[in-house]
């Protein structure tokens, strides 16, 4: 791992304004403790800086992930050249795989207009992995009508890319979520079953539904991302988050455990021990448990 | 529906005096200085920004796809902090084209997107169903238009290259509105046709991104009873016009968007033909000035029997050496780049797209010479921006074939056959 964060902090400084306006001379990184003294980096950073100072090159910009509207603390872009694109899209198939999700399952995606985009790329992403796709738009809709249209096209699996209708009674057998994390942890107080063919189960306060393959209840997964370096990581029925270890380094800032990034493999805005607004509590291996989640 | 009157049916002179000289105005004070490629323009041909700008107008030369790249830097400084949005697409100079929008941007381009689909006389009751192969993003910008106008229920449906398969929940949707691209139409409708056997609610079809063959348009609108509606636009200028319900060419409005004819032929004393270049009055971070988007079109600008005055285009050909699949944009010099991308290597290259079997079919024809790089070749252009999907996704079959170097000086011989079946 050392090697891996010595090669992305030195092309940060080399390439990326920035990092060296923030370092003032190029960091020696003899061991981990190095690296974790380094500073973190802020969004607040990336958003006081001109545009150009923040990526490597204006000339590799390739693909542009507008920021999630209407989100009140700095909205930002996220910017790719073509192979951060392509790394994108190897960690979105990664987090999918952790699902075991079956291949050509199809897919429905909710969307409003304030996340529009983030899903957008979302919907990309499942098409490219031969994911049969629809995509529906959310506005002032009653769950029930929301529920019709889902309904008529029959997915496997339902990607709530929104806040507003987290809703327990889908009648499908796979649900994903985005950063909903609270959903997922709280203890199940109710049980779900099958029935008549049909799912149904008591609607709880809020709660998503709990993975038990073993009892063949309905699945949920939730997505960790931010809008400003894409999706990240995957929970599962435990509440266990994992994550690509190539593609990330994960570590939590000691003082109030909230929880730091850097990217490995982003060429043209590399982020490196960058704080987010979440909290989480790091695990063996390559997972992570979130504790509280800031705004996204 | 009109959605804007005021500019819509305005009467043409007054339109100019008042909204289009001070609007031309502006945008040539703002992109000198901004933009060292238009100081350069203006420089060029002695032209003060400040003059009148009609007479800048004409005097400014015409601006071609090369040129536009030369925009990209200079437009995403001048973003920095309202930089929104960027669309790249893979460039008629084999450098993918990027362009660069603010937030403004959406919100002046929804607006002229909003005028053209009230044009299209959109109900807030309908159901509007985008169909398409891959990525949603121009779908999402139609559904933030529609939204705007009120219509509650817009859903993007992803297709697959098995159509029957990938079509058989579209119809439990139900749709009024169809929204698509002529090519992916055509390769579907035979999907489509058996699933329109019974009564539905389809009622129109709204198509981009090409051009619909007449005779397949004919044939549509009889077999499936739907009204036809052509949405015009580009990357570079983004919505530039649509057609109404009186299916007279398509309105372009010059309150945004003021065409210039190259060498104009004047057909009557309304009518005039030519290739058509755009100055986009409407754009924030990357405006073009009399920008060659590759249309050869008719402009009328005889008042439309809807009330309109705005004017009235139709595209009657292309000059640049492209082709479209699936909406999505191939240039000629892409496959020349990719296959000779060693600079020292230059050579000869013909595209020849066909359909077998209802799936499209490339064939790269190229000289014996390279017959032992096949690999490498086939490779490369499997890996081209944008193609790779395609090919991955089976919506199209590439083969390369290799000839004597006589068969390409021997003759003149097209850049690109299309000899795909549209319907």
């Amino acid at each position: 791992m050392l090697d891996k964060l010595k090669i992305i902090t030195d092309y940060a400084y080399d390439n990326v304004p920035l990092y060296r306006k923030l370092y003032h001379k190029k960091p020696e990184l003899k061991s981990l403790s190095d690296f974790n003294n380094l500073p973190y980096v802020r969004i607040s950073d990336f958003v006081t800086c001109s545009i150009e100072d923040v990526i490597s090159d204006v000339d590799e910009i390739a693909v542009f992930l507008p920021p999630i509207e209407n989100k009140t603390i700095f909205p930002f872009p996220r910017l790719e050249s073509t192979s951060d694109r392509d790394r994108r899209y190897e960690i979105f198939y990664y987090l999918i795989e952790q699902t075991g999700i079956k291949e050509g399952s199809s897919f429905v995606v909710l969307t409003d207009s304030s996340h529009s985009y983030f899903c957008g790329e979302i919907v990309n992403n499942l098409l490219f992995y031969k994911y049969p796709t629809s995509m529906i738009f959310v506005r002032d809709h009653s769950v029930d009508e929301i529920k019709d249209w889902v309904n008529r096209l029959n997915p496997d699996c339902l990607l709530i890319g929104m806040d507003s209708i987290i809703e327990n009674n889908w009648e499908v057998p796979c649900i994903f979520t985005i950063n909903q994390y609270g959903k997922l942890l709280n203890p199940p107080n109710h049980l779900f079953q099958r029935g008549n063919g049909m799912l149904s189960f008591q609607r709880g306060n809020n709660h998503l539904i709990p993975f038990n393959k073993s009892e063949n209840l309905l699945r949920h997964f939730d997505i960790y991302a931010i809008s400003e370096i894409g999706w990240i990581a995957i929970g599962t029925s435990d509440g266990n988050y994992t994550y690509p270890e190539d593609y990330f380094y994960i570590e939590t800032d000691p003082a109030n455990d909230i929880l730091v990034l850097t990217t490995l493999a982003n060429d043209l805005q590399p982020f490196i021990r960058y704080k987010t607004s979440d909290r989480a509590k790091i695990l063996d291996g390559n997972h992570f448990q979130i504790t509280y989640i800031g705004e996204h | 529906m009109i959605l804007d009157t005021e500019f819509e049916c305005a009467d043409q002179q007054k339109l100019l005096d008042e909204v289009i000289k001070p609007k031309l105005s502006s945008l040539f004070i703002r992109v000198y200085d901004h933009f060292s490629y238009y100081r350069w323009r203006f420089d060029e041909v002695g032209v003060d920004p400040c003059i009148d700008p009609i007479d800048a107008l004409e005097k400014l030369p015409f601006m071609t796809k090369h040129d536009y790249g030369m925009l990209e830097r200079d437009a995403f400084i001048c973003a920095n902090k309202h930089l929104y949005h960027a669309e790249t697409t893979s460039g008629s100079t084999g450098k993918p084209k990027r362009r660069f929008q603010s937030m403004a941007d959406e919100i002046n381009e929804l607006r002229l997107a909003m005028r053209v689909f009230a044009g299209f006389d959109v109900s807030k009751d309908d159901v509007i169903v985008f169909m398409d192969v891959g990525n949603p993003s121009i779908y999402i910008w139609f559904a933030k238009a529609l939204e705007n106008l009120g219509v509650k229920n817009t859903i993007y449906y992803g297709i697959q290259s098995d159509f029957d398969r990938s079509l058989s929940k579209l119809i439990n949707l139900d749709p009024t509105i169809l929204f698509t691209v002529p090519s992916l139409l055509s390769r579907s409708y035979e999907a489509l046709l058996r699933m329109y056997k019974k009564e539905t609610s389809l009622r129109k079809i709204i198509y981009f991104g090409e051009k619909l063959d007449d005779k397949f348009g004919k044939r549509i609108q009889e077999e499936l009873g739907v009204e036809i509606f052509s949405h015009y636009g580009g990357t570079e200028t983004s919505t530039l016009g649509g057609e109404c319900s009186a299916h007279d060419g398509i309105h372009i409005y010059n309150d945004f968007n003021v065409p210039t004819l190259i060498e104009p032929k004047v057909i009557n004393e309304t009518t005039q033909e030519g290739e058509v270049a755009w100055t986009t009055m409407q754009i924030d971070v990357q405006p073009v000035i009399k920008y060659r988007i590759g249309d050869v079109v008719r402009i009328n600008y005889e008042k439309c029997k809807c009330g309109r005055t705005s004017p009235r285009l139709k595209v009657i050909g292309r000059t640049d050496e492209g082709f479209s699949l699936y909406g999505e944009k191939f240039y000629y010099d892409t496959f020349m780049n990719t296959v000779y991308s060693n600079m020292n290597e230059t050579g000869f290259l013909q595209i020849i797209l066909s359909t077998e079997q209802s799936r499209d079919k490339m064939t790269v024809i190229l000289p014996n010479k390279l017959k032992n790089k096949e690999n490498k070749i086939l490779e490369a252009l499997y890996y081209m921006n944008e193609l790779e999907f395609f090919l991955k996704e089976d919506f199209i079959r590439l083969e390369l074939q290799f000839v004597p170097s006589s068969y390409f000086t021997g003759r003149k011989i097209p850049s690109i056959i299309d000899q795909r079946l549209y319907q």
